[in-house]
């Protein structure tokens, strides 16, 4: 047990530029998704809906913080309201390098599934 | 125990009696109140003040100001009925401040309700300050303001609050985790090394490898030389 949990904290993602980890992917395509409203709360919202994923919230954060590092995505600080407790909302919206990174890595997972998947019944492999 | 609706006196007394054992003041001060209001129907004015006094005595024991406020005002018409105008006014004066105090009491007892009420409706703060102390700078704005949102908006509403303190719980503590490799490592590294500390030396002592302090010596030299 306890080598599983060292082990999983040495696994953090390193910073890799020319890629994006699945989970970046992920949030990176939230973001695109949800435009005007990407902050925080909402990303892990809309990950837990459409993949059933129950990130945490520290790690949608770190995710976004490597991919702001990238240059993936911009930030800016929103309004503060009450039901944050006085605090802030931080939003994020994706860059051109983010969407073309993006692209670019749905395009390595189709050429990389070309011809792999075929329909078939019980969705054969 | 509050005693309602005696019909004769010789209940009302042993009421009272009854309560003077138990020392329930509330009691006393409910049966000397129908005591009084027995004597003034018949007519027995003076004895109905002295019963009226007692019972407001009781009351301010107590501190249920409404009740005294009430029973001042009892008093005020006893004395009236007795021409004695300067004591009742004084009655009605005291009845006056009483139920001043009483609402200055509810008004207290309303502001700690909402007080705790707005606490319950919170994360525990304890929780935020772990997050503000093991979260990097730049996340500890954000952070503990999305899990407040989604605390107060989501979770509370839909799980009540026992859930909802859980629930934030384990995100604060896989946010740390997720968010501060250091913290997770001071953690897990840090438990890992107390726990195989913590082994070895139970390990090492059972086998003799370490003596332990002078006490523990002393203890297995009586023992060797029983």
């Amino acid at each position: 047990m306890y080598i599983y949990i060292v082990g999983e904290i040495e696994k953090f993602p390193s910073m890799n530029r020319a890629s994006l980890g699945e989970f970046e992917h992920i949030v990176l395509a939230a973001v695109l998704r949800l435009r005007d409203d990407a902050y925080g709360m909402m990303i892990r919202r809309e990950i837990l809906e459409r993949t059933g994923q129950d990130a945490s919230i520290g790690a949608v954060y770190t995710t976004l913080d490597r991919l702001k590092a990238k240059g993936f995505v911009s930030s800016y600080v929103g309004e503060k309201t009450a039901e944050r407790g006085g605090r802030s909302k931080k939003y994020f919206e994706i860059t051109s390098s983010g969407v073309e990174a993006l692209q670019a890595s749905v395009e390595r997972l189709a050429s990389m599934w070309d011809g792999v998947l075929r329909p078939g019944p019980a969705g054969a492999i | 125990m509050i005693p309602r609706c005696r019909n004769s006196i010789s209940e009302l007394q042993s009421a009272l009696v009854s309560c003077e054992k138990a020392d329930d003041f509330y009691g006393q001060g409910e049966v000397l109140r129908q005591l009084g209001h027995f004597a003034k129907g018949r007519g027995h004015f003076k004895e109905s003040c002295e019963f009226y006094m007692k019972a407001h005595i009781c009351f301010r024991n107590v501190k249920d100001h409404f009740a005294e406020a009430g029973l001042l005002i009892d008093l005020g018409q006893a004395l009236e009925s007795l021409d004695d105008h300067d004591a009742a006014s004084s009655a009605y004066r005291d009845a006056n401040r009483a139920l001043k105090w009483a609402v200055e009491q509810e008004n207290e007892k309303t502001t700690l309700m909402t007080a705790s009420k707005e606490d319950k409706a919170r994360p525990h703060r304890f929780a935020e300050k772990m997050l503000y102390l093991f979260l990097p700078k730049g996340q500890r704005e954000h952070i503990p303001g999305d899990l407040e949102e989604e605390f107060k908006e989501v979770i509370l509403p839909k799980f009540g609050r026992s859930y909802a303190q859980f629930w934030y719980w384990s995100q604060v503590l896989r946010s740390i985790v997720a968010s501060n490799k250091w913290a997770a490592r001071f953690i897990a590294y840090g438990g890992g090394v107390a726990g195989f500390y913590q082994v070895a030396k139970g390990l090492f002592q059972d086998w003799g490898w370490i003596e332990g302090d002078e006490s523990e010596i002393k203890e297995k030299e009586v023992k060797r030389n029983l």
